[in-house]
């Protein structure tokens, strides 16, 4: 025994798997490699309806493994349809599952993510609209300071306004400086909401936020 | 309680907003904390096997490790299982102090966070002595 | 979208890039930023290292400050500034027992704890993924001869892969050079290489590890961005996969990462690079703490952490 002689001969080609001959199949297969398999194969070679296919998997997927492969095909496809078929996952009981859905829309291209999250600045929910601004807050879009603008100036939710100003504490537009005087006025007794905006103030300067 | 040599009791900041972190840092070092900071509950969880806190304090929405699973995880860990945890979210539901009591905390703030919530709480459970009342 | 013009009034004449270099404040701004985008962690310790290839770069680009040329790097769509400037702190040669400690910890503590349970005669599987001109597959070899007790209770099977084949036929032939075996111990390299006649065109002495450890490592030619090809990594049990990762975006970090979930056993371990966390990369692993090093995890009963 010990180290393990390689064979002497090239492994043969794998016969193609299941999952690489009908993924849209193998997607809904008891054994969650098969799944996994068809998940990644879909992301890389999309059939018209994976997406839907994809996210009808997702309700109900408890693998971690086969969850992750659909989250990442999903945002590799990165079509209109894949935007909107993970945003209904951002609305979930599960904080691993929303989060990985999210994460999903902010690795997808700007032009595809911000249609997708742009409509949810405006939902009832509060914790839908911090991640509607968290997603569009880590977009590169000429858009963004508006959006941010918007949200400081307007949202009823302290909370979903400080996702605003950290989202300007990490990449700054100076443009926005008015809206963060305007939230500081809008909520004036609240020590976090005026540390927050006097850091992103200054990281506009040319400062560091203080912090790691 | 393991106050080392630089300061008080050791607070690990969880949170993957920057603003939050260094609102935590400014109002617990002035408190007499020494503060450490991680961006989500990978990052976390290494720096308490590493660093060994005295509390953690825990956002719940991250990507990559939500503060729920880093908290079980943490109390999986026979050197970490027994360090307090303070779980910091924007949501306020009854459910939401259920699910992070189950995952193990033992405190839950609703942000924005009130410094003297945040000092006090972290005083509390690190067995320090509570402000007297009206102190600052 | 474009580039981001320096002030927006189109490109500003190139300066003498600072010869100070950037101030403590812009020095932790930027490394800040490189950890948050990369994982990559430089310290006070690196300074000189980081100033002369940011003030290249920022001269390269026409930028003038630091903030500029920040905003250049968070905000250009093709991520390709990032990337230079990444390409140009990593550290790409690679040599025999770079980052020894993660080798220590293999033959020290994981190993150990893998084999709990398992009958003698199982199977142990390592795969190194990314493995450019052989030194890490062989490096594996040589500590596990040298410092694992229980080498001779199992079947070790060392699998190595890379997407260059060129690089890989080098692997296969096994010749290096003073500067692949300068961290090596002169009694290792006398007992695992033996040294080759030069001739006058061929530069300084060479020398070939020996026969039996180049039958001891499978190398094959994968493209690890491609799930058909990673399909045949199945029940491994470490994977090292040590600074390639940085040089992918965060989706093909994601991924990359999700197929080695897929190819390792339950309980399973992937080693990265020194300054390289799972935090940026994948929700799939735990990260464990052994005395020499922090791995990474599949949860034993494969399923969620």
């Amino acid at each position: 025994m010990g180290l393990v002689k390689k064979k002497a001969a090239p492994e043969a080609p794998t016969a193609e798997s299941e999952a690489a001959r009908d993924p849209l199949a193998a997607l809904e297969d008891a054994d969650a490699a098969v799944r996994r398999d068809a998940a990644h194969g879909l992301g890389h070679t999309p059939p018209p309806g994976a997406e839907a296919a994809l996210a009808r998997r997702l309700q109900s997927e408890g693998d971690a493994g086969v969850r992750e492969a659909i989250l990442t095909a999903l945002a590799r496809i990165a079509t209109p349809a894949a935007a909107a078929a993970i945003v209904p996952f951002l609305d979930r009981e599960d904080a691993a599952l929303r989060n990985a859905a999210l994460e999903s829309l902010q690795q997808m291209p700007v032009e595809v993510a911000a249609p997708a999250l742009l409509p949810l600045l405006d939902h009832d929910d509060v914790d839908l609209r911090i991640f509607a601004v968290q997603g569009l807050g880590s977009l590169a879009h000429p858009d963004r300071a508006d959006w941010l603008a918007r949200v400081m100036e307007r949202d009823r939710d302290v909370n979903v306004g400080l996702a605003a100003v950290e989202a300007l504490a990490e990449a700054g537009s100076p443009e926005a400086l008015s809206s963060l005087e305007t939230l500081a006025r809008r909520f004036p007794d609240d020590a976090f909401v005026a540390f927050a905006v006097d850091a992103a103030r200054s990281s506009f300067r040319g400062g560091v936020v203080a912090g790691d | 309680m393991s106050a080392n040599d630089t300061g008080g009791p050791r607070v690990l900041v969880v949170d993957d907003a920057v603003t939050v972190r260094a609102f935590s840092r400014r109002v617990l070092e002035g408190a007499g904390f020494v503060v450490d900071e991680a961006v989500n509950g990978i990052e976390g969880l290494e720096r308490a096997m590493a660093v060994p806190p005295d509390l953690v304090i825990v956002d719940v929405n991250m990507r990559k490790m939500d503060g729920y699973t880093m908290l079980r995880v943490l109390r999986r860990d026979p050197a970490l299982r027994d360090v307090p945890a303070i779980m910091i979210s924007t949501e306020s539901k009854d459910s939401d102090r259920e699910q992070a009591l189950l995952a193990g905390a033992n405190w839950y703030i609703v942000k924005p966070p009130r410094p003297e919530v945040l000092v006090e709480a972290a005083r509390l459970l690190t067995g320090q002595p509570l402000s007297a009342e009206g102190a600052p | 979208m474009p580039p981001v013009r320096a002030s927006g009034v189109g490109w500003l004449p190139v300066t003498e890039a600072d010869p100070q270099g950037l101030s403590p404040e812009d020095y932790a701004t930027l490394c800040g930023f490189l950890r948050d985008r990369t994982g990559l962690s430089f310290t006070e310790a690196k300074r000189y290292f980081v100033d002369r290839r940011v003030a290249t770069r920022m001269q390269a680009v026409g930028a003038t400050d630091l903030r500029t040329y920040m905003n250049l790097l968070r905000f250009q769509a093709s991520g390709e500034e990032l990337q230079r400037l990444v390409n140009l702190m990593t550290v790409n040669e690679t040599y025999f027992f770079r980052e020894k400690y993660q080798f220590d910890c293999l033959v020290n503590s994981v190993l150990d704890e893998l084999v709990r349970g398992r009958p003698k005669g199982s199977q142990l599987r390592i795969w190194s993924a990314g493995c450019a001109t052989g030194e890490e597959p062989y490096s594996i070899a040589i500590m596990l001869l040298e410092n694992w007790s229980r080498v001779d209770d199992y079947e070790i099977e060392l699998l190595a892969s890379d997407i260059d084949s060129t690089v890989l036929a080098r692997a296969r032939e096994g010749i290096y050079d003073e500067r692949a075996l300068q961290g090596l111990p002169a009694h290792l390299r006398a007992k695992y290489f033996q040294p080759l006649r030069r001739s006058p065109v061929e530069g300084g002495p060479r020398w070939q590890i020996v026969e039996d450890l180049r039958d001891s490592v499978d190398f094959s030619l994968v493209n690890l961005a491609d799930p058909q090809q990673v399909r045949g990594f199945r029940s491994i049990d470490v994977i090292f996969c040590r600074n390639l990762l940085i040089y992918f975006d965060d989706l093909g970090r994601r991924e990359t990462a999700s197929m080695f979930h897929d190819a390792l056993a339950p309980g399973g371990f992937v080693c990265l690079g020194h300054s390289e966390s799972m935090s940026r990369m994948s929700s799939l692993f735990v990260p464990r703490r052994f005395p020499e090093a922090i791995l990474y995890q599949k949860p034993v009963d494969g399923g969620a952490v």
